[in-house]
């Protein structure tokens, strides 16, 4: 008896540790000098993350997956999603690119076409010390050429967050800094 | 009818009425004529002050163009001789100042060299008396005596009166203050302990609004005292503030609360020959808006000037004797002994003073510069939301340079090494090897690779070990952002100082920021933000939470300038008030971080903008004191601005 009441204690206590982050944005406020600043918090087990996404951007979703819209930008967007680890992960880059191309058109709208592979940016941004891992492509889509970036970082066990940013090719390099920016300032609290 | 006895007396009583009133007649008219007289005298004295007083005025006028036009070095430090100056010297002509009817000079006015008693020293060759209590001869006040004898009209003759003023020259900087702000708006919001020991001087108008702050010495600003929080900060309306009894609980001295000051003008540039885009409350604007690239804000002392394409006039470049060395920029690239550029490679060119060839790399200079230098490491600045790709300067090898004169004192006239580090790369958005901005973290302590990032293109340097500073002086300038990790000027890169390790820190005590006997050089650390590190500060911990950047007590001996963000309209939106004038990134909770020497707000932070709300830090408690070394020299690289004045004027 005594040799199944301690597992059993042991999933109770990890239990909080096994719910997997839940990306619904809950407006919050975190304490700087005495100054109530605005964050986005979401619940991570028995966690709380706070995040500092620029104010202007609209947010709608949550759950597994959050958009962000920026309000000055068309045809933009920035997502955050949350994956089985092992579809996160990117086939190796073989020099025609072929398994990578299958592999992020399942992130891309389903009229991508002309789908280029641009660079790998090594860690332009880590949560809780995790690097992350971005890949940048180009593509066609309702006649305009837009730019892509996925961003992965393994954070769970079983779950990749990625942070994707899709702009027009003109937009693209404005916004992707300005979302990377943005998840500097991801922070865990109890 | 009347006998003769009483016509005789009716007679003599005429005759008496009559010389009685002869007389009150003449003793009216002589007073009269002597009212007369003496209002004609007082009118000529008066008229003859009023000349004389013009005169010298002209006279102070001769004085301070030919002061200020000296190219002689001796006479530029202590100032002119009798005779090199009664050539400058003359009355002005009547086209100038025409003298009133009957009054004239008694004979060309004079300066004469004085002791700071206003002895006049009358030998041709003399100079003024040296004043002591100071060793810096470009602060060292110079007294004149002017003297303008002037003749009036009396009542038999002519009289003189002799009119009598001192003319001083000193030298002032943005430094003879603890805080010099030069920005519109200037708060103080600390959300823990602040104590100001120096003078504070707002520019603008001054926001408190915390019990937490305490000023202890004189605050004066040019605007409005508001005790509250700015219009565009969120808690204002809706956040009372923590200020009891008008501050006079315990925020400033009963008997000196912030006052209403005079405007101190302690660099010599002028503000009407910058860019007003740059001057303003407003960061948000800060854009060319005159084709000047030259001229956008005092942010420019940190920047080089600008040569190629359409530039304009550089209104830095002040006056070419300014110096006691004859250099005269206000810009600090121009005063540095070593210019330290790094390029997206790594690769690192030296320049030697003003100098457009670089030093070659076998250099002895090169070397010692090249082996206190560390490139392509980079620390996480929440705030900034950037991996700073940093130059790590290991100012313990400097001072090991200089003071063996390897490095030398190239510009400045002896006012110790001034470096500046350009980082080429500085903004590329590129995220290649070849753009520069691929970078690693590595351990501060063992060297060990931490992780490989890629920077979004924000640059800094990082000053370590720079607990004992070239004797000369040592000032570090750079156009990016700055670190200070660990106790600077404190005499020792191992023992901590009493402020470090007091238990026990209030408004008045004073425990030494220095280690032993430590004399402090004079030093000074500029960038674009300028960021304190503590001793307990390692790289490794820059990408972990904020509860594994715990700092322990940290006491930073220098003076400091920097720019900020200032408050934007938007809720959370807050510049972080000048107790955030440096900024922190560790979990202070009340541990002391001691300043000892001054601050200056000149302008907006061009590379560091994020706001202050994104900051992840927890308050220190600050003691922020002025270094009074400061009062007597400068920092390297940095000018005093002459000032001129003329004293009260005595009669004779």
């Amino acid at each position: 008896m005594k040799s199944l009441v301690l597992p059993f204690l042991f999933c109770i206590a990890s239990a909080p540790l096994l719910l997997a982050l839940d990306l619904t944005p809950i407006s919050g406020t975190r304490e700087l000098e005495g100054l109530a600043v605005p964050v986005v918090n979401f619940t991570d087990g028995a966690e709380k993350v706070a995040w500092q996404p620029p104010s202007e951007w609209k947010m709608s979703g949550g759950g597994k997956h959050l958009t962000l819209y920026p309000q000055e930008l068309t045809q933009a967007a920035v997502d955050l999603e949350l994956v089985d680890r092992k579809a996160a992960q990117p086939p190796p880059l073989t020099p025609d690119f072929e398994d990578l191309t299958k592999w992020v058109k399942s992130f891309l709208p389903s009229d991508a076409t002309e789908v280029t592979y641009l660079e790998e940016v090594t860690c332009p941004f880590s949560l809780r010390n995790v690097s992350s891992r971005e890949l940048q492509f180009s593509y066609l889509s309702q006649a305009s050429r837009f730019s892509t970036s996925i961003s992965i970082v393994d954070l769970y066990p079983s779950d990749s967050l990625l942070l994707l940013v899709t702009a027009q090719k003109d937009d693209f390099a404005a916004l992707r800094r300005q979302a990377i920016k943005s998840m500097f300032h991801w922070s865990w609290e109890r | 009818m009347k006998n003769n006895s009483q016509s005789g007396s009716s007679l003599l009583a005429v005759m008496f009425t009559m010389a009685a009133v002869s007389s009150l007649v003449a003793i009216m008219l002589s007073v009269t004529a002597n009212n007369t007289r003496m209002a004609g005298r007082t009118v000529h004295r008066a008229e003859a002050l009023a000349y004389g007083d013009a005169v010298i005025e002209q006279v102070y006028e001769q004085w301070r163009q030919a002061m200020i036009s000296v190219t002689d070095a001796t006479d530029r430090r202590d100032g002119l001789t009798n005779s090199a100056l009664a050539t400058k010297i003359s009355a002005p002509t009547t086209a100038v100042i025409a003298a009133p009817t009957n009054i004239s000079l008694v004979s060309a006015p004079t300066v004469l060299a004085a002791t700071p008693l206003l002895v006049e020293l009358t030998a041709p060759s003399a100079r003024p008396a040296a004043e002591s209590g100071t060793n810096w001869t470009q602060r060292t006040r110079l007294y004149y005596v002017a003297t303008v004898a002037v003749n009036f009209p009396v009542m038999r003759g002519m009289s003189t009166v002799t009119i009598k003023r001192s003319f001083v020259r000193s030298g002032r900087s943005i430094f003879d203050n603890f805080y010099f702000g030069a920005q519109p708006v200037t708060e103080f919001h600390p959300g823990a302990p602040m104590y100001i020991g120096g003078t504070a001087y707002i520019g603008g108008d001054l926001y408190t609004a915390h019990d937490f702050l305490h000023f202890q010495k004189d605050v004066t600003f040019l605007g409005t005292q508001t005790m509250d929080y700015r219009v565009a900060d969120s808690r204002r309306p809706g956040t009372a503030p923590t200020i009891p009894t008008n501050g006079f609980g315990d925020n400033w001295d009963i008997n000196n609360p912030p006052h209403r000051g005079s405007e101190q003008k302690l660099l010599d540039v002028s503000t009407n020959l910058m860019d007003p885009n740059f001057l303003d409350d407003s960061s948000l604007n800060d854009t060319d808006s005159d084709g000047n690239k030259n001229n956008d804000g005092y942010h420019e002392i940190i920047e080089e000037k600008v040569t190629s394409g359409t530039t304009g006039t550089d209104p830095l470049q002040i006056d070419p004797y300014l110096n006691d060395d004859q250099t005269g920029s206000e810009r600090l690239s121009a005063n540095s002994d070593y210019r330290v550029v790094v390029a997206a490679d790594n690769s690192v060119t030296i320049y030697a003073g003003t100098s457009a060839t670089p030093l070659a790399s076998t250099s002895a200079e090169y070397v010692a510069l090249k082996a206190a230098i560390t490139t392509n490491t980079a620390i996480k600045d929440v705030r900034d939301a950037d991996y700073v790709k940093l130059v790590v300067l290991d100012v313990s090898s400097v001072k090991t340079s200089s003071d063996a004169g390897t490095l030398k004192d190239r510009v400045g006239g002896g006012d110790g090494i001034t470096l500046y580090i350009k980082d080429t790369s500085s903004g590329n958005t590129g995220t290649t090897v070849a753009s520069g901005n691929q970078t690693k973290i590595v351990n501060s302590s063992t060297g060990a690779l931490v992780k490989t990032v890629t920077s979004g293109g924000a640059r800094g340097v990082k000053l370590v070990k720079g607990g004992v500073l070239p004797t000369a002086g040592f000032t570090v300038v750079s156009p990016h952002s700055v670190y200070i990790a660990g106790d600077y000027n404190t005499g020792s890169n191992t023992v901590q100082p009493p402020s470090n390790t007091a238990s026990s820190y209030n408004n008045n005590a004073n425990p030494s920021p220095v280690v032993g006997s430590y004399v402090r050089p004079p030093s000074s650390v500029v960038g674009d933000a300028v960021n304190i590190l503590s001793n307990a500060w390692n790289d490794a911990n820059s990408d972990l939470a904020l509860t594994s950047r715990v700092s322990t007590p940290t006491t930073i001996n220098t003076a400091i300038v920097a720019g900020n963000v200032p408050t934007r309209t938007g809720s959370g939106n807050y510049s972080g008030g000048i107790e955030n004038f440096v900024r922190f990134h560790e979990k202070w909770a009340g541990k002391y971080a001691t300043i000892y020497g001054a601050t200056a707000l000149l302008y907006d932070s061009e590379e560091a903008t994020q706001p202050w709300g994104a900051a992840s830090y927890g308050a220190p408690d600050r003691h922020w004191y002025y270094d009074p070394l400061l009062s007597d020299r400068n920092p390297p690289g940095f000018h005093v601005a002459r000032i001129y004045e003329r004293g009260r004027w005595v009669l004779r």
